[in-house]
């Protein structure tokens, strides 16, 4: 049984994925899935993630194709993180969200696992 | 939407825990590695972004990292441009994430008031202007989105050598604008004339001229952040410019905030 939380990257800076990456690899209970860009290769991957680290301009307009995410995989959670300051919030199944403030790697281990642990229902 | 925010603390580049915004900077401007060749300020809104240009930086080039700062901060910047003076060598990385309005200033404050500084904006969009904007305003270089910390390393090594790399198609426009550019200082009158503004949009023009946003100046002078927007666009329209920055520059070259 897979007891590592799987966490696919998209959509951040080059050079903040590097960090993560290394970052995520120190984590026993963390399993890096890879660094993806745009929906596309999002969807190959998603069905085998459990927290999926979404960059984009604004955290609060949830882009459409995460509904559809949210909706096929009960147990997903997905961290909308801004490129531009330290603002993130976590969505979950039935649009539940939890604002969060990431202002390291650490805390974003940190946040990561707080999240998996939510309960989806 | 649940709002618990567990984890609104600031953190430092050290991982310690900071109870306010002004203790949390006051740590990152004295943070320092010590190094002998270069110091390297990184001006980014991102803790995230900083954290990682400053550590993957620092593996791969070993470059003296005098501190973090948040850009924004009125004070900090003063502090980083003040502490910057005692250094010989010293390069700024800047975040296109500020905002294009805080950018162009800041590119422009720490050229004027440093000359010997080298400034490099990272993760630029690609659009032509923007980039020529930076060029102007006195940017040595810049990297794109989506560079990896190879391509920055790359980057400053090749400003600190006093070279400049853009792509074909900028060169040109580089080459237009400055064409455009002699031809319009030939035409160009001494003294601009002071447009007619109202008391508020010159109250609004003396905040804009401090690098405030929108919200800043909303709150500053208690109104409306959709009324400043409104202040702003007729200011842009009155002085016949595209961008903030611009009006903000030609009201102090023209001295017509002197009086505020």
């Amino acid at each position: 049984m897979n007891t590592s939380i799987r966490i696919l990257i998209a959509d951040l800076p080059e050079v903040v994925v590097e960090m993560l990456d290394q970052a995520i690899q120190q984590q026993p209970d963390l399993e890096w899935l890879g660094n993806v860009q745009g929906w596309e290769e999002i969807a190959v991957t998603v069905a085998q993630t459990d927290v999926l680290i979404l960059g984009v301009e604004d955290v609060y307009a949830l882009p459409e194709a995460c509904f559809y995410f949210l909706r096929n995989q009960p147990n997903l959670k997905i961290l909308l993180l801004t490129i531009t300051d330290d603002e993130a919030i976590a969505y979950w199944r039935a649009l539940h969200c939890h604002q969060l403030q990431i202002t390291s790697s650490l805390s974003l281990i940190e946040s990561i696992r707080q999240i998996y642990s939510l309960s989806p229902f | 939407m649940q709002n618990d925010r567990p984890l609104t603390k600031l953190v430092s580049a050290n991982g310690s825990l900071a109870d306010s915004k002004q203790d949390c900077l006051t740590q990152l401007v004295q943070e320092q590695w010590i190094q002998p060749n270069l110091c390297l300020s990184i001006v980014s809104h991102s803790h995230l972004l900083r954290e990682a240009l400053a550590r993957l930086l620092q593996t791969d080039w070993n470059h003296r990292l005098k501190h973090s700062s948040k850009e924004g901060d009125t004070s900090d910047t003063a502090d980083s441009i003040s502490t910057a003076e005692k250094l010989t060598q010293h390069l700024v990385l800047l975040d296109y994430g500020i905002g294009r309005d805080l950018m162009i200033p800041s590119i422009q404050q720490w050229r004027s008031q440093h000359p010997g500084c080298y400034v490099v904006v990272v993760e630029l969009k690609q659009e032509s202007d923007l980039i020529l904007d930076c060029i102007e305003a006195g940017a040595h270089g810049y990297v794109l989105q989506g560079a990896s910390s190879l391509e920055i390393a790359q980057t400053i090594e090749r400003v600190c050598r006093g070279e400049a790399h853009c792509s074909p198609i900028i060169t040109a426009k580089l080459f237009e604008r400055l064409a455009q550019t002699k031809m319009a200082q030939k035409n160009a009158q001494p003294l601009r004339e002071k447009p007619s503004l109202t008391q508020r949009e010159i109250e609004v023009l003396h905040y804009v001229a401090q690098g405030c946003s929108d919200r800043e100046i909303a709150a500053k002078l208690v109104i409306e952040v959709r009324t400043v927007k409104h202040h702003v666009h007729n200011l842009l329209r009155k002085l016949h410019v595209k961008y903030r920055w611009q009006a903000a520059q030609l009201a102090i070259e023209n001295g017509w905030l002197a009086k505020i």
